[in-house]
């Protein structure tokens, strides 16, 4: 499980492993360039301590601006170098996602709709400061201590030694108060997230807590739940801070022992340490100022560790998105249907989930009207969408205008379909756009004819009203009825409806259905998936799922 | 930035306390660091120094005494500066999201009914979110890095040369107010575009995953994912800019340091050489410069966030400040609950269904009843006095609608519906369950702890309705106002349901907004409307 939660986040990263790895190295470049920083620092001291100076005042500070320079530089390119990897791969993931999502149906029981969105939206973007921050201060930690640490040996093993004690000490420290700790409190922090769902949750019912009075209470007992929250994350921050706390305390304490060591050195009071000859002070100087630099990058490290967590934690949802069950679309073909509109089932056996359904086989001729009926969840739907080509069969064949129903075919026989869904998602589109995508008079007259042009006209900005905006905005009859009028619009060969009579009084039901037959006597076909009897009566014929 | 303000001030309100510990720490955090550089550089070179003047050693120990406890004292004082300052974010954070949901839920209804739009809500939470980092990332810094120089311009000033502290000061605040300044202006209308994008690639994706079928049957899919794909290029362009944008404000502070420090050198050298400076005060000069750069370097992510902090400031702040206030209260007489509009007049135990085509002001009629729309007319009168004289919290007390659209909240059943009523009774939620027909459903999964799911997911439209009838049953109106109360249920199931709450509430005057054959079968009178 250790090895898992270890290997796993990495991974996710293999396609821009060689730019992530040119970062790191840049990013290591730029840290040894602070060396020459120190050493025109110690330059200048040392020449003060003990003069002549070997430079020129300017000399110096031109040489120490030289160094910084390219220490930024450096800096600069690793930072963009790191940027561009992340950012091309949270890229890659999202345009996965949309492309996986446009040609596969997921199966029932995955993160949903939101889960995804939330994914694809922000959750990517936690894979960067993971990918920018912790990443290239890994490889620091590795390399520039190391340097460092020989630097020291070969001028004093006094110093050398203290880096040497202090510096593996560090992670072990670490290890033993920190990663307890952290790992509770990330679970924290996860519910310091969940404040905002609990927000969203009320802001969203905002209508029914002012209708039913409850504002006060949900206020008070909101404010209540976030103050249990704070004094629970406090309690685990007390101790999550103990880790880097003692970080802190070894750097300061290794910086200070240098400090201590180099001034009794230079007096003369402590002879021990170097290799014979006394150090001088420019070399003194010069450690002392590399005794940061050699806990900096340990200190980087452990700051982004939070980053990859929540790095790992995205990684960890991109592959469970990954592991959803899914069922292809069909229809990369170009093929064309031609001929008059038949629709032929045999031996059709359909999946959902751990189900198989059989169905009937039946032919539907041209402009023949048949019925579905059957209790819900008998795969009424199931059937209309496995016509679609949504769903591959099983077993068994789907012949349409006589050709099989395939990924070659699927593309040209839908363009000759109109569709009827139950309950129809507004797009962030113009109802206009959702009936039909031209500027086409026909729409009016479609939406005339399914009897919604009165209630489209008192929409505030009438058809060019942005359902999707006003979280709703028709009741469910309304939205049926433009269903409808879209379905009038595409004058389909053959119009598949699902329920289209479901949840609606009497006079919008007969008012749907009227529409319906009306299509049907203009020559459409009609295959419709109801319980409702009246609707089935009036139609041509009636198949029966209910048989498994 | 004016909005920025007044939100963390009045996020603190009531925390002052904490929150100036909090600064004081961070203060000191940031003093102590300088201070320690420059003694321990000081130790060094001064100890140098008297080392080659064959100096006793009694003066070293004084400062490397002062160093141990400057290190230990910093270490003790970024435990306690982290603690309290995040303490003061949890508050911050807290009260924001508290306040919000205060100003909103008593916010006018037009305000209420623009928050149900999806995207409205996912940019109020981006916003919140985005002002989440106020504390650590703007206000500490900031105060951190004011400090340092302050502090580092007296020293310099004092111990070490005018001149150095004059140079590094200007060199300082002029560096880096010139790079902070250019970077704000430059990332703030791009974050602010990078936020709208990021909600237009949201709903693209969810309309994307909702309407598949539609999309597929009718071959706009591939039009989809090309502009979805698009709209995904725009935003990595932007973040790419902001991303520019942010590194050259860290290579522009770190260059300014630099800068300021060669220059330091320079001078420091320069003075030395002419004897107007002992070596040893030189080198607190050099370090208390270096360390400088530190506190000046944490200012970076302050100015790229500054701009997208300041824009959902100002957004919330709008939100906050909407006037709330009602005044005076009147307790409504138990008795004569007459409702009188120009349409109809109910009294207790009456009802009336109100009829007419989709758009004729049914459900306009009904908030105005209710109100929370203005009925400046003042044709509307409940008990005799217009509505509009009436205080809302008093109305609320005896009046209660169930309007078209209901959201569920909580987790279980009997949390949706005790919403605002916290200590009901279990028998008292089983009755009205069974007026609504709905205790049967609800004891095959798992009675009043019946699991809903997010916003009542897991019950089908017609439960749901169910559910929202009973919540407003369980507060006894005396008024009932129903907005296609029966809405997805079958016209059997509704009709009795109707008998039901009658019997259940038989002293209630019930209005409702129908266009269902059950409702208007069930009222006494029924009206038209248009």
């Amino acid at each position: 499980m250790e090895k898992n939660s270890k290997s796993r986040p990495e991974a996710i990263a293999a396609p821009v492993k060689s730019t992530l790895r040119l970062a790191s190295g840049l990013a290591v470049l730029s840290n040894l360039a602070g060396l020459g920083q120190a050493i025109m620092i110690a330059a200048a001291l040392g020449g003060m301590l003990v003069p002549p100076m070997v430079w020129l005042p300017w000399q110096i500070a031109l040489g120490y601006l030289g160094f910084s320079a390219l220490r930024i530089g450096l800096g600069y390119l690793a930072e963009g170098r790191a940027f561009a990897a992340a950012d091309r791969l949270i890229r890659l993931l999202r345009q996965e996602i949309i492309d996986t999502e446009a040609r596969t149906v997921p199966r029932p029981g995955g993160g949903g709709v939101g889960a995804t969105a939330a994914l694809a939206v922000e959750k990517l973007d936690m894979l960067q400061p993971w990918l920018t921050r912790f990443g290239p201060a890994k490889t620091r930690a590795m390399v520039v201590p190391l340097v460092i640490l020989a630097i020291a040996f070969w001028y004093s093993w006094a110093i050398g030694l203290v880096f040497l004690l202090t510096g593996p000490l560090i992670p072990v420290a670490m290890a033993f108060v920190g990663v307890a700790a952290q790992r509770r409190s990330r679970s924290q922090l996860a519910k310091v997230a969940s404040l905002n769902d609990a927000l969203m949750d009320r802001l969203t019912a905002l209508l029914d807590i002012r209708v039913l009075d409850a504002g006060p209470h949900v206020v008070a007992d909101f404010a209540q739940g976030a103050g249990r929250l704070k004094q629970r994350t406090m309690a685990v921050l007390k101790v999550a801070f103990l880790s880097s706390t003692l970080l802190e305390l070894l750097a300061a304490m290794g910086i200070a022992l240098v400090a201590i060591y180099a001034g009794l050195a230079l007096i003369g009071q402590v002879s021990w340490g170097s290799y014979g000859t006394a150090i001088s002070p420019q070399v003194m100087v010069f450690l002392l100022l590399l005794a940061p630099e050699f806990y900096q990058p340990l200190r980087d490290m452990s700051a982004a560790w939070h980053d990859r967590a929540s790095g790992a934690a995205v990684a960890a949802d991109i592959d469970a998105w990954r592991a959803t069950a899914r069922d292809p679309i069909m229809g990369a073909g170009q093929a064309e249907v031609t001929g008059p509109t038949t629709l032929a089932l045999s031996g059709l056996v359909l999946r959902r989930g751990e189900r198989r359904i059989a169905y009937p086989d039946f032919t539907l001729e041209p402009g023949q009207s048949v019925a579905i009926l059957g209790p819900s969840g008998a795969g009424k739907s199931s059937l209309l969408l496995a016509v679609a080509g949504l769903i591959a069969p099983e077993s068994g064949e789907i012949t349409c205008s006589g050709q099989p129903l395939t990924d070659a075919t699927a593309q040209a026989w839908r363009a000759r379909l109109g569709w009827m869904p139950q309950r129809l998602h507004f797009m962030d589109e113009t109802l206009r756009q959702t009936v039909g995508q031209s500027a086409d008079a026909q729409i009016d007259h479609a939406l005339t004819r399914a009897g919604v042009a009165e209630v489209v006209a008192a929409l505030p900005d009438q058809d060019q009203t942005v359902l999707g905006e006003l979280g709703g905005g028709l009741s469910g009859g309304e939205a049926r009825r433009v269903t409808l009028a879209r379905a009038i619009y595409g004058k389909p060969d053959l119009l598949l409806a699902d329920e289209p009579t479901a949840d609606l009084d009497a006079e919008t039901a007969a008012l749907v259905t009227e529409g319906l037959l009306r299509l049907q006597a203009e020559g459409a076909s009609l295959l419709i998936a109801t319980h409702d009897a009246e609707l089935a009566a009036r139609l041509d014929r009636i198949i029966e799922v209910d048989q498994l | 930035m004016i909005a920025l303000l007044h939100v963390f001030r009045r996020m603190l309100q009531g925390h002052r306390g904490v929150l100036m510990i909090g600064l004081a720490l961070t203060i000191v955090v940031a003093a102590v660091g300088v201070a320690l550089l420059a003694v321990a550089g000081w130790l060094v070179t001064g100890a140098a120094a008297a080392g080659l003047a064959a100096m006793a050693g009694a003066t070293v120990f004084g400062p490397s005494l002062a160093v141990r406890l400057l290190a230990l004292g910093r270490t003790a004082a970024r435990y306690a500066e982290r603690l309290v300052n995040h303490d003061v974010t949890l508050t911050f954070l807290a009260n924001l999201r508290g306040q919000l949901l205060a100003a909103l839920a008593a916010s006018p209804l037009r305000e209420i009914e623009r928050l149900r739009g999806a995207q409205i809500l996912n940019r109020l939470m981006a916003d919140v979110d985005a002002l989440d980092g106020v504390t650590l990332r703007l206000v500490m810094p900031a105060a951190a890095a004011f400090t340092g120089q302050v502090l580092a311009f007296g020293i310099l000033w004092w111990l070490v040369s005018p001149a150095i502290a004059l140079a590094v000061l200007a060199g300082f605040v002029v560096g880096a107010g010139v790079v902070l300044s250019i970077a704000v202006r430059r990332v703030r209308r791009t974050s602010a575009e990078e936020e709208q994008a990021a909600q237009t690639v949201r709903t693209g994706l969810i309309d994307l995953m909702r309407a598949r079928t539609d999309l597929t049957i009718y071959g706009r899919m591939p039009g989809q994912v090309a502009r979805l794909t698009h709209q995904v290029a725009e935003r990595h362009a932007m973040r790419a800019r902001i991303d520019r944008a942010d590194r050259l404000v860290g290579a522009g502070l770190a260059l300014t340091g630099s800068a300021v420090v060669a220059l330091a050198l320079a001078v420091t050298i320069s003075l030395h050489s002419t004897g107007h400076l002992a070596t040893a005060t030189a080198a607190i000069g050099l370090f208390i410069t270096v360390a400088l750069f530190e506190t000046i370097a944490s200012l970076r992510r302050a100015a790229t966030d500054f701009g997208r902090m300041a824009l959902a400031a100002g957004r919330v702040m709008h939100l906050l400040r909407q006037d709330t206030t009602q005044h005076g209260s009147v307790m409504l007489p138990v008795g004569d609950l007459r409702v009188q509009t120009p349409l109809f007049d109910v009294g207790p135990g009456q009802s009336v269904s109100i009829i007419g085509r989709s758009g004729a002001g049914k459900s306009t009629m009904l908030y105005k009843i209710a109100g929370l729309i203005a009925d400046p007319d003042r044709t509307i009168r409940i008990a005799g006095r217009p509505v509009e004289d009436w205080v809302e919290a008093d109305l609320a007390q005896r009046l209660c609608l169930v309007p078209q659209r209901t959201t569920l909240t909580g987790a279980t059943l009997r949390a949706a519906l005790s919403l605002g009523l916290p200590n009901v009774a279990d028998s008292d939620l089983e009755q009205v369950l069974s007026v609504v027909d709905m205790a049967e459903v609800a004891q095959t999964r798992g009675g009043l702890e019946m699991p809903l799911g997010a916003g009542g997911e897991a019950l089908s439209g017609g439960q749901a309705r169910r559910v929202a009838l009973a919540r407003a049953l369980l507060r006894n109106p005396a008024i009932l106002l129903l907005d296609e109360a029966t809405e997805g249920v079958d016209s059997q199931t509704a009709a009795k349901i109707l008998r039901n709450i009658r019997a259940y509430l038989p002293d209630t005057a019930i209005i409702m907004a129908s266009h269902r054959a059950v409702e208007t079968d069930f009222a006494d009178t029924c009206v038209r409307l248009g």
